[in-house]
This record gives C-alpha cells, sequence and structure tokens, in this order.
C-alpha cells in the first residue's frame, strides 16, 4: 500500500476532508475554522471547498456552539464542531454530560447523538493556565462519551473518520505541539477501530502506557533506556473510552512493571484511573507498584523554564522506568 | 456425635508433630480405618487413620501446621450427622489443633495488647507470590533485593534457576540429595546431640570367652537361638538396673531417672536411613523374650511397619557395629537419652590369662555418655559393669 509522510495537522485537515466529501451531512463550525480556517490550519480549505453551509464560523460561545451541534446531530446532520483550546471546555460541561451523552439513554434509543467535538489540549508552548491544560478527565467521567486522544498522523487520520461515522457523541482531543509532528500515512482509505489500543513499541521489562504527546515522549525514552539495556514497551491506548484493558493487560502480564504517562494534573487523572483497572485486572502478574508520570497538581506557568519542570516528558519518564526496574 | 481426629500421643518427650499430607479434601467420604493422613514426628513419618466412616467435614491443621499431641486436627461426620458451623465454632477453643489455637491467640492478643509481637511480614511483588506458589517454593526462602528487600519475580525464577543448577550438576560428575524425611529428622537429632552434648567416651575391652560358651550350651538345649546380641542387650539391662543414672533422659533442665528400662537399639536400613526400635520395658523381660522382641522389631523396622509407640520413649540405646567387623566406634546419644553403648566385633586376640599367652575372643564395649549429666566415675563404674557380667555369665542371673 502507498504511504506518504504527512504532519499531525495534515492528517486531521486530511480526515474531515474525506468524511465531508463522503457524506454530505458531516458539517463543520466553530471559532475561527471557516475563513481563518482554524487557529492551527486544521480546517484548511473546507470553507472553499463545501461552502458557507457546510463550515462556518461562529461567536466565542462555546456552550452555544456544543448547543447547536447537539441539535443538529439529534436532527439528521453530523456535526464536527471544534472548542478552540480545551482550558475552555468547562463552558460545554453542560450540555455535553446533561445532553449529548444522555439523549440516546433519555430517549430510550430513539435518538443517536452523532457528533464529533475536536479540541486541542496539551502543553509546552508557553500557553500558560488558559491555553495548557489536559482536561481529559472531566470528560472520562461521564458515561456514554467516547474520547480519543490520538499520538500520530496515522491514528490521528484513522481515528477521527472513524469518530465522524460513530453514533455517539465522541471527544476528539488533538495535541498543539503534535501538528507539527509528521508519519506515514496510507494513500488510501481506512479507519480505525475506536476502542483499540496499539503497541507503538514492543519490549519485556516494562510496560509504558502513554497519552498523546507522551506517547513521542515515550518513544524517546525508551529508545534511550534501550542503550543502557533496559527494555520496555510503549503502548497507546489511542482511546480513552472505551479503554482497550485487553491490550494494556497482555502487555502488562508480560513485564509485570508499569508506568503511566499523562500529562494532566495528577489527582483524579485518567492515569490513576488506568492504574486502578491495570491493579485489579492484573494484580497476580505486578512484579512492583504501579508508578505515574504526571503533571503536579499546580496551574501551569507561563514561564518557558518553569513550564518545562512542570511538564512531564522524556527525562522524567526515563527516571522512573529506572525506579522501576531499580534492584 | 462426630469421631474426632487427635495427633496421636507420640511418646514421652515428643510434644508435636508436623501435618505432612493429607489424602482427603474436606467434604471427601472416608471408611473407618482409611488412610486419612500422614505426619512427621520424631523420626518417622506415621499414617493416620480415619477413627470412623462418614465425611471429612472439617480439617483443622493444615499442610505443615506443627500440631500439639493430643489436639484435634480434623473432624469426620457420621452418616446421618449434620454439623453446624456452631457445633464447630464452639468446639474451637477447646479442641481445635495448636495451629488454629495459636491464630486465635494471636488475633486476640494483637486486638487487646497494642505491643503485641509483630507479624512477620514478607514482602514480595504479587508475581513473586504467585510464581513461588506455583512452582512450591517457599518464599520465605527466597531474598528479596527488589526496593526495601521485597521479593521480586527476578528472585523467584534466580531461586528456581540454582535449584535447577543443583539438579544439573546431579547428572555431570555427582548427586546432591536433599535432607528431607527421615534422613532430616537424624540430621537435625545427632546435630543438635553433638553440638549441645557434651560426650565422652569410657572403652573396656571385654573377653566374650565365657558368654560364648555358655550360648553354645544354652542354644543346644533350647528351641530357639539366642543371639549374642541378645546376650549383649541382656547384659545392658542388668548393669543399668544396678545403675540408674544412666538410664535417664534429659529434658530441658530436668533430668528424668526412668524405673523401667526402655532399652532402644539401633537398625541400620541403609539409604531409609538408620532407625532405633525401643523395646519397651527390657527389665520384665527374661532372655529369651528379649531375643524374641529383638527379633520381631528388627524385622518391622527393616519392612519400615515400625509404628509411633515402637520408636519412642527409649531410654537407653544400644548401637551394635559388631557385624561389620568395626573394633570400636565412638556413637553419638540419642537425644533426649543420656547415654549410648556402641559394640564393637568379636575378634580373636592373644590374651594373658594366668602369665600364659591364650586365644581370646575379644571385644569392645565404649560407652558414650553426656557429660553435663553423668560423670566419669558413674559411666566407668557402669561399664564396668557390663564387661563383668559378660565375662561372668552367670551374673546374669542375679
Amino acid at each position: 500500500m502507498e504511504k506518504r509522510k504527512i504532519t499531525y495537522r495534515e492528517a486531521v485537515n486530511q480526515a474531515l476532508h474525506e468524511e465531508m466529501e463522503r457524506d454530505e451531512k458531516v458539517i463543520c463550525f466553530g471559532e475561527d475554522v471557516a475563513s481563518y480556517q482554524g487557529v492551527f490550519k486544521v480546517t484548511e480549505g473546507l470553507l472553499s471547498k463545501f461552502g458557507n453551509d457546510r463550515c462556518f464560523d461562529t461567536p466565542i460561545a462555546e456552550s452555544a456552539i456544543v448547543g447547536t451541534a447537539v441539535g443538529a446531530a439529534v436532527t439528521g446532520l453530523r456535526p464536527v464542531i471544534e472548542i478552540m483550546f480545551m482550558d475552555w471546555i468547562g463552558l460545554t460541561v453542560d450540555c455535553l454530560v446533561n445532553q449529548a451523552s444522555m439523549m440516546h439513554y433519555l430517549w430510550d434509543g430513539a435518538v443517536t447523538v452523532p457528533m464529533v467535538l475536536r479540541t486541542q489540549g496539551g502543553a509546552g508552548s508557553s500557553g500558560c493556565c488558559h491555553h495548557t491544560k489536559s482536561m481529559e478527565a472531566w470528560l472520562y467521567h461521564i458515561p456514554h462519551m467516547k474520547i480519543v486522544m490520538p499520538s500520530t498522523p496515522y491514528d490521528a487520520k484513522g481515528l477521527l473518520k472513524a469518530s465522524i461515522r460513530d453514533n455517539n457523541p465522541v471527544v476528539f482531543i488533538e495535541q498543539k505541539l503534535l501538528y507539527a509532528t509528521t508519519g506515514e500515512v496510507p494513500a488510501d482509505e481506512y479507519l480505525i477501530d475506536i476502542g483499540t489500543a496499539d503497541v507503538k513499541k514492543e519490549g519485556s521489562d516494562v510496560t509504558i502506557v502513554a497519552i498523546s504527546k507522551m506517547v513521542q515522549e515515550a518513544l524517546e525514552a525508551s529508545n534511550e533506556l534501550e542503550k543502557e539495556g533496559i527494555s520496555s514497551e510503549v503502548v497507546d491506548p489511542r482511546t480513552l473510552k472505551p479503554l482497550d484493558m485487553e491490550t494494556i493487560g497482555n502487555s502488562v502480564r508480560k513485564t509485570g512493571k508499569v508506568l503511566i504517562v499523562n500529562e494532566a494534573f495528577r489527582t483524579g487523572s485518567v492515569a490513576s484511573d488506568i492504574g486502578i483497572q491495570i491493579q485489579e485486572e492484573c494484580f497476580d502478574y505486578l512484579d512492583a507498584p504501579i508508578l505515574r508520570v504526571t503533571a503536579p497538581d499546580v496551574q501551569p506557568p507561563y514561564a518557558k523554564s518553569l513550564e518545562n519542570l512542570w511538564l512531564p516528558g522524556k527525562d522524567t519518564i526515563k527516571e522512573k522506568v529506572k525506579e522501576l526496574v531499580s534492584k | 456425635m462426630p469421631e474426632f481426629i487427635h495427633l496421636p500421643a507420640v511418646g514421652d518427650v515428643v510434644t508435636s508433630a508436623k501435618i505432612k499430607k493429607w489424602y482427603k479434601n474436606e467434604g471427601d467420604k472416608v471408611k473407618k480405618d482409611e488412610l486419612i493422613c500422614e505426619i512427621n514426628t520424631s523420626k518417622l513419618v506415621v499414617e493416620l487413620e480415619s477413627p470412623a466412616s462418614g465425611e471429612l467435614y472439617k480439617i483443622f491443621a493444615p499442610v505443615e501446621a506443627e500440631v500439639e499431641v493430643g489436639k484435634v486436627i480434623g473432624i469426620v461426620q457420621l452418616e446421618g450427622e449434620e454439623l453446624s458451623d456452631d457445633f464447630i465454632s464452639g468446639i474451637k477453643n477447646r479442641y481445635i489443633s495448636v495451629y488454629y489455637e495459636r491464630e486465635v491467640e494471636k488475633t486476640a492478643s494483637e486486638t487487646h495488647n497494642r505491643k503485641a509481637v509483630e507479624k512477620k511480614k514478607i514482602k514480595a511483588s504479587p508475581v513473586a507470590k504467585v510464581l513461588a506458589k506455583e512452582k512450591g517454593i517457599p518464599i520465605e526462602e527466597i531474598t528479596g533485593t527488589g526496593p526495601n528487600g521485597r521479593i521480586t519475580k527476578d528472585d523467584v525464577l534466580n531461586y528456581l534457576e540454582k535449584e535447577e543448577e543443583v539438579k544439573k550438576e546431579s547428572t555431570d560428575n555427582k548427586t546432591i540429595i536433599k535432607l528431607e524425611g527421615t534422613r532430616k529428622i537424624i540430621a537435625e537429632r545427632l546435630r543438635e546431640s553433638s553440638n549441645t552434648k557434651p560426650h565422652i567416651n569410657m572403652l573396656a575391652e571385654v573377653s566374650m570367652d565365657a558368654v560364648i560358651q555358655f550360648r553354645a550350651e544354652m542354644n543346644k538345649r533350647i528351641k530357639e537361638t539366642i543371639t549374642l546380641n541378645s546376650f549383649i542387650m541382656y547384659t545392658v539391662v542388668k548393669a543399668l538396673l544396678k545403675h540408674p543414672n544412666v538410664n535417664a533422659n534429659l529434658i530441658g533442665d530436668e533430668i528424668h531417672l526412668f524405673k523401667n528400662i526402655n532399652l532402644g537399639m539401633a537398625v541400620g536400613r541403609r539409604e531409609k536411613g538408620l532407625i532405633v526400635p525401643v523395646i519397651k520395658n527390657a527389665d520384665k523381660l527374661s532372655l529369651t523374650g528379649l531375643n524374641q522382641e529383638i527379633k520381631k522389631l528388627s524385622e518391622l523396622a527393616l519392612k519400615e511397619k515400625l509404628e509411633i509407640d515402637h520408636i519412642t520413649g527409649g531410654t537407653f540405646t544400644v548401637s551394635n557395629l559388631g557385624m561389620f567387623g568395626i573394633k570400636t566406634f565412638n556413637a553419638i546419644i540419642n537425644p533426649p537419652e543420656v547415654a549410648i553403648l556402641a559394640v564393637g566385633a568379636i575378634i580373636e586376640k592373644p590374651t594373658f590369662i594366668n602369665d600364659e599367652v591364650k586365644k581370646s575372643n575379644m571385644m569392645n564395649i565404649n560407652l558414650a555418655v553426656d557429660h553435663s549429666v553423668i560423670d566419669g566415675d558413674v559411666a566407668s563404674e557402669c561399664v564396668m559393669t557390663m564387661k563383668e557380667i559378660l565375662e561372668n555369665p552367670s551374673l546374669l542371673l542375679c
């Protein structure tokens, strides 16, 4: 199969183009997604190709964007909306929690809510408190809502296309620093099943479960650790909900040691929850306590030097892996 | 009433035994006298039989549990009976095995006494615990190398690897046999004796001419054949009656002197290991009675049919290696006894009798005593009494 090297940004953009071409019910709206073509240029070319009916800008009113999307979804469209910066997801939570995620259940299956909420999380660009946070744990808590967090162009494209075709509300969380990263993507169409994790690198001594951009950090750490004789397996859940505990469990049962890496705040993080699920399913296989690498429970600083201290990455991962395999 | 399975009494000094194996599980049907359990005690692995037919309702003492003699280790529910949990809990405190009582005591003391001795907790990762259990390794034998001394999977695997190496070596140029069963018990007891009892040996040379002649005359006139060994044993009984301090047990700081003589006789069984059957009340037996008893116990020992009662309660032991041609040897006392007689071979030697050199059948008797309990003069007198009797067999009539 022919493959092309493209950026993560291009992968998301291609998925949007292809799905809007495939299905005229797919529409796209949000702040600056149309004429500005997205603050990260992810929606480039959509307005000119599909017109203002299917791609349009909205006021800076996050709750209105989501409310509109829920209404459009239950009445037959498949909206893909963008919440510019995940830090503002709080403004949409009521509509997501009390409407989007519940409606299929409340109406006894009579309606579905096939919408995708795209947003960007993650730190590393001196975005300070309002443009840096990873708030997936807030939504992770809510039943009946899928959460996708791809780490590569390949995963981003395949998973976004699958998300758009899914009849449930899907929160699709991109990472700002990943947009410029590149990876090979098939020229032909492909989909990735939501709920399938991916072993990004095989190893035998320790399992690193990493989420979103932390996958790249984990892979770098893993490569460096390999030179020191430590073999680590990097597992990317790709979707947090549903979580592929089978793949994660298989890896943990193989290595007996696990580190979970998540750049969100530590307390109540998805990392914490994955940890307890591993403990429940793999207790008898564990050879060391489950460890986490997360951001600390303090607001992300603006100063680059301080943000670097705050943000978990390759070095912290290496340190913790060594702790796990230490004698 | 259900039938209780008790840990049998195994002699005067054995106070507990270890459960080795249960042949039945809880809930299994059992028949009266059917083999139900195996215990490891003193020197023997002893098989216990079911006291009744019914169902093995409850096992109180699991494998490896150390149980005090007389305690209940299990219950057989008779047919038609329905035992309740209340019944079980009702009798627990009074009857159940030591193992169980210890658990109860521990819980009670932990609850009521903050200063309760801290239970030793073994730090091991979950997978290490599971693996050790699967491979049948006692986890406490493994040294943990993980953080805080935690036993990790690698530690278990390394332990296994070492065991494998040992096994592998045996196929090369040597065989390694792990001490277990009877061998282990022998090793433990003899080490204990050798390490804790200061042995002194009293060696005397005895002319056996008289007793050989005496025996020949006797055997011509009676149906059975009295062995020379029986004469020696009979002599020992007579000597011990004169020197009661040698017929004793040392238990803790107490010397137990016995009115009766329970005479142990060491029986070598090659790879099955040495065993010491005990002739109970040997002082009440005639020479022929003793001869018969020795024969019976030797046969039982060789056929591995000895029961607990046959090997416990000894007050003195005789070890005879004469048949191997050994001139003399220093035996190790069989604890808790305080003395042992080592008997050597009868060897023809030139001796002076009335200033003339004559051929005599000479034998060494070598009495080892626990010097912490028995002084040299007492031991000397005892061994000289034996010599006197053997050289003057008519004294056997006294």
